[in-house]
């Protein structure tokens, strides 16, 4: 599954090198601002860094589906499906692949910005200034009923939400490409099948929550095994089709 | 070695394969023949583990088609599959970190002999040179079988001639190669038995000479004969 994985971020090199370029860019540009002090520039600058981390979420945050689409409409899916591996190894490694770009995004912007704030706070107040500052932050978290559980379970949940949502999106592909393979606007008719699973995923969430205690932890572990079912079996119905109903 | 069970497989209400019941024992190079729409890709895609039949199965030393097979089963597909970044180097490393049975020396020797070089990218090749990449990639495997699907497809008679001559260089005791076409000359050089399926089913099987000497015709007859 690693080699699979392997090959899936060598596919999506390529726009993590314009990604990391752009962010070297923008980086460059807000750093000799800050030490020429041209605010006006600087500002610029931070708008540009903050516009690429939410266009690279977006991009990364797609980019799987993207290359699943792929997969499935040119026969490069030839490439991916003969190895050695079974059609849930395939689509598990994928899905796993997009979970850790994201990951590995947020921690080179979030990095990014920490390492951005600190150096903008030193120059523009002091050392002192800036223990204050992280101080507040730290006691407002503390002041919050916020406990390393349910950060944990937050995280958790983020992490099986995704899962689903991608195992969702390569179902509704799938499905495309095998019942509905002779209509056109395949990639139109993919988005609406996602939606419209997802509105149903939701609906039946919703009826779960009713049912469940209205603590905290008990609905995030019921939504979480319920959420973690359902992607279990888009990613079975998935492997069923691609194996019986698509032809390659 | 490879049995091919009953395979039925449907997609839609057609049968793309119907009942497919023979085998391939090692050592010898198959033709599967047959026009457009009779089964034989649906057959190799099974056959290589890529898809399931709705009913019966094909196995390889008993093991049914899949994921443990695959390992010892190539497929070549018509079309060109190889993704778009890559360059010749990127195929053979590709090959190298999936396949056991990859052999880099000879895919290395078969792209000195075809004048290649490692630095070009696929999606910048002609053709011809597709196919020559195509079958260097999947001959340098070492394999129990080789499904070859259509391999002379769209290749001038050069490129055939190469592509022969690396399936013939690999022809070995312990491995069978099973290749399609509709260029039946080509197949009638190099294979010694022939499969001829129509509508998904086996109308035929037999070894080259022995079809010869019972039908009183060539192969290229015979096509027309059975297929007209």
């Amino acid at each position: 599954m690693l080699t699979i994985m392997k090959y899936e971020i060598i596919r999506q090199k390529f726009s993590k090198w314009i990604m990391f370029g752009l962010l070297a860019v923008l980086e460059a540009v807000f750093l000799i601002t800050l030490a020429l002090e041209k605010s006006d520039a600087m500002g610029y600058a931070i708008l540009g860094l903050a516009t690429l981390a939410m266009f690279s979420f977006l991009y990364v945050s797609l980019e799987s589906i993207i290359n699943y689409n792929q997969d499935l409409s040119r026969k490069s899916g030839y490439m991916v499906f003969m190895t050695p591996y079974s059609v849930f190894e395939i689509l598990g490694a994928k899905i796993l692949n997009s979970i850790v770009m994201i990951v590995m995004t947020a921690v080179v912007f979030g990095v990014t910005a920490f390492l951005d704030i600190t150096l903008l706070l030193i120059k523009n107040h002091s050392l002192e200034s800036l223990m204050i500052y992280i101080n507040d932050i730290i006691k407002q978290f503390t002041d919050l009923d916020v406990t390393p559980a349910s950060i944990i379970s937050v995280l958790v949940l983020a992490v099986i939400f995704w899962i689903s949502t991608v195992a969702i999106a390569f179902l509704a592909l799938t499905l495309t490409y095998t019942f509905l393979q002779t209509a056109p606007a395949k990639v139109f008719i993919s988005f609406l099948i996602f939606i419209g699973l997802n509105v149903l995923h939701s609906m039946a969430n919703n009826e779960i929550m009713k049912v469940l205690p209205k603590d905290y932890f008990s609905r995030a572990i019921g939504t979480g095994i319920f959420t973690a079912a359902i992607a279990a079996l888009c990613v079975w119905l998935n492997g069923w089709m691609l194996t019986r109903k698509m032809a390659l | 070695m490879l049995e091919s069970n009953h395979v039925t497989k449907k997609y839609r209400r057609k049968a793309a394969n119907d009942d497919l019941t023979f085998s391939i024992e090692p050592g010898h190079i198959y033709g599967l023949l047959g026009p457009n729409g009779s089964g034989k890709s649906t057959w190799m895609k099974i056959a290589s583990g890529l898809i399931v039949p709705d009913r019966g199965e094909v196995t390889l030393d008993g093991v049914r088609a899949g994921r443990q097979t695959k390992a010892h089963t190539v497929y070549m597909a018509t079309e060109d599959y190889f993704f778009n970044y890559m360059k010749i180097r990127d195929v053979r490393r590709y090959y190298e970190d999936f396949f056991d049975d990859f052999e880099t020396p000879m895919f290395l020797k078969q792209l000195e002999e075809m004048e290649f070089d490692e630095d070009t990218k696929v999606a910048s090749l002609s053709s011809g040179m597709m196919a020559k990449l195509k079958i260097a990639v999947t001959m340098s495997r070492r394999a129990r079988v080789y499904l070859l699907d259509e391999p002379f497809n769209g290749i001038d008679l050069l490129a055939r001639d190469t592509v022969v001559k690396t399936i013939l260089e690999r022809m070995s005791d312990d491995s069978a190669i099973i290749i399609s076409s509709h260029l039946i000359e080509e197949l009638e050089k190099i294979v010694d038995t022939c499969i001829f399926l129509k509508d998904g089913r086996l109308i035929l099987m037999g070894e080259i000479e022995e079809i010869r000497q019972q039908q009183g015709c060539s192969l290229i007859e015979l096509y027309k004969k059975l297929y007209a």
